[in-house]
């Protein structure tokens, strides 16, 4: 077959999509600069004073007692103010941008990444309550992990949404058509009542609060996703089993059970109802006329899109924690009569090594570029509301804000101006960007473990040398937030596949 | 191998394998499935039942039970002696090597690191006497501790022999001493004297001088434990003639190194199996996770992995028999190639099983753990690639 015969024209990648980083070129505040140095620098000291000289240790004494729960380094992170630092000023965090948190997420990540997931996971709970856009549930939850900040009883927040048969298919509303999950929210007078258990949720055992999504109809999850907020405690939620991981040990993935659970109404991040609402008002004041299918798939997306590249700042730490051990090996280590590092071979694994994580790092940096100008970050990114945030004394936030963000109409706006606001095209980009990121940097962040284990021969398999650690936290993140597999077709379904409409993803 | 004959003049193993006229060419041969019948049933019978103690860091008195109830069925006894002269025996080592590593590669290893240390007695002992070897008192079986991630001159660098008198001492350390802690003796690499010569050393494990660490927690291969052992002048035989360790252990790694890649060949069919039986019954998008292409597309790789490997071990074998001693370079990469691959299937096999597989109630990542670890075997895999050139060029 020729060229001609295979006919066609050649397809050209869209141009917003190759240049995310130069639309954001004068886009975004100056200011972030300097604010993500003082994230990083204040990161590397907690890494320095507390991830390092534990991580070992911590990692070595949950393979002998896999139950163990660090609340030690959790009331550490706390103490270090790591749980609001990317909380906005409005609800009494920090307020650092958003963008920095994967660079903070690498610096820990590159010492340990499970401990780099006691924080990290609690920002995928603060994301998954923000996509709700319920401004009175954030401004609940989020003063509660700041007071927790205050008075030394560490507020973390979780995802609840795997399902012990329902993983990749709860991740994509196409998939989710067909899933077999079983955990329901029945409504019921004043609230739902929850029954069904999750499995593999982060931080379970840790959090305060979990956002938990079920679904009203087993039959059709697509129609009706229900979010609630949980708080431990509750009558009819409990614990279930601790996993019994490979890797990432620090960082506990428990089991959530949940039977006739009443969660009321104030704690219904939001539910079908709500979002047909929407449907009906975007139809009569001309917006972009979702259906509760796609709001459905939007909050799934704004959720992934900032969840992933957090993913592609663990895998950029877990590449480069590889990489300094390695380098520091073969700078210490002989090898036939000279140095490792002098060897030619050597230098030229280390250099593909570097590359990996600089690589993994832009794809996360690109990511965050989109976010910023199309996704979640971007209501905060603005410069307006970001030198606001930014100038505003705190009081006028804890006091002269506070009976607005109660009101039910501030949840409305903030929602039409972000569901609304955010075109379909924006979410493809924004999605897609994560996929990419998310797959790419973690693929990097195995190879490079498997590099330097290759580098260091039977050092590497040594605990005490961190590397072998390094390999086992590494896989992990080839396969949450959606497998790879599961990335490389959302990415094509995104960035690709919107030029071909006949093209079906997920349904071969 | 006979019934009542033992490694070297020691009480001898029952001898399960006793009769097998082992015909590596002969495919599906009567004896190859006897021996293959064999190493299933233990696999099963033996480590299956007892995977969460052999797992278990540090090592459980259970592995010692184990290890005997091997050395019993002559599995310590394939592959070095005077009957293993030919591939008969190294097709019988693989499969059973092959079938033990499927359950667990860490049991599979501490066979492999005793019959190579065995192999390098033979080497050195080529028609001379060979040291005797007993089992220590109140412990059987009678195994070789050996350090089998290094090459010997890489073992050796921190261990030196001096002449006293009549005897050689050792001084120095040693890294990963794999079965150091079970063995009776250990076969020690070490530098002589000032000269930049090695020779290979036996000396009792356990004796005047000798000190050991704690078991060393790897990666994986739990069942094959390691530790690191300071030594103050203990007295240790030579091995065959001084300065030609690298030789001996050359000439034992183009023997061996099929039966290696037969481990490895174990741990990626093990992977291999689970993620095709998860594929058929998990169901994703309405369906089982076997008919996505991408699944079905892993599922193939991991296949042709293994193909790859088992034809490499067969042609690596064929060599043995057509030309001796000449098949040193196919057997060489034959191992070469199944490391790199064994490492990519078993991560493939997590990857199906998707979070199910990282958690510990499925073998997957035992065998990623496992399949990693492997890597080092019988020394650095970089240095032992640019080896492999050293012979071509």
């Amino acid at each position: 077959m020729t060229r001609e015969d295979v006919g066609g024209e050649i397809w050209q990648p869209n141009l917003e999509d190759m240049t995310v980083s130069l639309q954001a070129l004068g886009r975004l505040p100056r200011g972030m600069v300097k604010e993500t140095r003082k994230a990083l620098d204040h990161a590397r000291r907690f890494v320095d004073e507390v991830v390092r000289p534990r991580a070992l240790e911590l990692d070595r004494l949950l393979q002998e007692d896999p139950l163990h729960l660090p609340w030690d380094l959790v009331e550490e992170a706390n103490r270090w103010g790591l749980y609001t630092m990317f909380l906005p000023r409005l609800f009494g965090g920090k307020g650092y941008n958003l963008p920095a948190l994967s660079y903070v997420l690498e610096e820990l990540a590159s010492a340990c990444t499970g401990i780099a997931n006691l924080v990290g996971v609690h920002y995928l709970g603060v994301a998954t309550l923000t996509a709700s856009w319920n401004v009175r549930l954030m401004n609940r939850i989020m003063r509660e992990t700041v007071e927790g900040e205050r008075n030394g009883r560490p507020c973390l927040i979780s995802l609840a949404i795997t399902e012990p048969e329902a993983g990749t298919d709860v991740e994509e509303v196409e998939l989710l058509k067909r899933a077999r999950v079983t955990c329901r929210a029945e409504r019921v007078r004043g609230g739902y009542v929850v029954n069904g258990r999750k499995i593999f949720i982060s931080n379970g055992h840790l959090s305060t609060w979990h956002m938990l999504v079920a679904y009203e109809d087993l039959e059709h999850p697509e129609k009706g996703t229900v979010m609630l907020a949980v708080r431990t405690g509750t009558k009819g939620f409990s614990f279930g089993r601790v996993e019994h991981k490979m890797g990432q040990k620090a960082c506990p993935a428990s089991e959530l059970v949940f039977e006739d659970c009443f969660i009321p109404d104030e704690n219904v991040c939001f539910d079908p109802s709500y979002l047909r609402k929407m449907e009906r008002a975007s139809s009569y004041l001309g917006g972009l006329r979702r259906d509760l299918e796609g709001y459905t798939a939007q909050v799934i997306h704004y959720v992934v899109s900032t969840s992933r590249a957090g993913v592609g700042g663990f895998a950029t730490g877990v590449a480069r924690g590889a990489f300094q051990e390695a380098l520091r090996f073969a700078l210490q280590t002989e090898l036939g009569g000279r140095r490792l590092i002098e060897h030619e071979w050597a230098r030229c694994v280390l250099a593909e090594m570097y590359k990996n994580v600089a690589l993994a790092r832009l794809s996360y940096v690109e990511t965050n570029y989109a976010n910023s100008l199309y996704g979640m970050f971007r209501i905060l990114l603005w410069k307006p509301t970001y030198y606001l945030m930014k100038l505003m004394p705190q009081v006028f936030f804890d006091r002269v804000l506070q009976p607005v963000l109660r009101w039910e109409g501030t949840t409305h706006l903030f929602r039409w101006l972000m569901m609304e606001g955010q075109k379909d095209e924006e979410i493809q980009r924004t999605s897609g960007w994560a996929s990419l990121s998310k797959f790419a940097a973690s693929d990097f962040g195995l190879r490079n473990c498997q590099l330097a284990l290759e580098l260091m021969g039977r050092s590497g398999v040594r605990h005490e040398m961190a590397v072998e650690k390094h390999l086992r936290d590494s896989k992990l993140l080839q396969i949450y937030e959606g497998t790879n597999q599961l990335n490389r077709l959302n990415l094509f379904h995104c960035l690709v596949a919107r030029d071909f409409p006949e093209l079906r993803t997920f349904d071969e | 191998m006979e019934d009542g004959k033992n490694l070297r003049g020691g009480p001898g193993p029952k001898g399960m394998l006793k009769g097998v006229a082992w015909n590596m060419f002969s495919e599906g041969s009567e004896q190859l499935r006897l021996a293959e019948r064999l190493a299933k049933e233990f696999a099963r019978g033996e480590l299956e039942r007892r995977k969460e103690e052999l797992e278990s860091f540090p090592p459980r008195p259970g592995l010692r039970e184990v290890l005997a109830r091997a050395w019993e069925l002559g599995f310590f006894s394939l592959g070095h002696g005077e009957e293993a002269g030919d591939g008969e025996s190294l097709a019988v080592l693989c499969a059973v090597l092959k079938n033990v590593a499927a359950v667990d590669a860490g049991f599979a290893a501490a066979l492999f690191t005793h019959i190579f240390a065995c192999r390098i007695l033979d080497e050195a002992g080529r028609g001379k006497a060979k040291p005797p070897l007993k089992p220590r008192e109140g412990s059987r079986p009678c195994l070789v501790a050996f350090p089998v991630f290094d090459r010997p001159v890489e073992a050796a660098k921190g261990l030196r022999a001096e002449r006293c008198g009549g005897d050689w001492r050792l001084r120095g350390e040693v890294e990963l001493l794999v079965l150091g802690a079970l063995a009776s003796y250990a076969l020690l690499p070490a530098f002589l004297g000032d000269e930049e010569m090695v020779a290979f050393f036996l000396c009792p494990v356990g004796g005047e001088g000798w000190r050991q660490g704690p078991p060393v927690m790897g990666l994986g291969l739990r069942s094959c434990p390691a530790v690191d052992i300071a030594l103050q002048d203990v007295v240790a035989d030579p091995v065959g003639e001084l300065g030609m360790a690298e030789e001996y252990f050359g000439r034992a790694e183009s023997w061996l190194s099929p039966a290696a890649a037969a481990l490895c060949l174990g741990v990626m069919e093990g992977a291999w199996e689970e993620a095709a039986e998860y594929a058929r019954q998990r169901v994703q998008g309405g369906r089982e996770i076997i008919k996505w292409s991408e699944v079905r597309m892993m599922l193939s790789s991991m296949a042709l992995a293994c193909q790859t490997v088992r034809m490499l071990i067969g042609q690596a074998t064929r060599e043995l028999g057509e030309m001796g001693e000449g098949f040193g370079l196919s057997s060489r990469a034959c191992l070469l190639v199944a490391q790199d691959l064994v490492r990519e299937v078993t991560s493939d096999g997590i990857q199906v099983l998707g979070g199910i597989g990282y958690m510990k109630d499925r073998g997957q990542e035992k065998r990623f753990r496992d399949g990693h670890h492997l890597l080092s075997l019988l020394g650095s895999h970089p240095l032992r690639r640019l080896e492999f050139l050293g012979q071509l060029l």
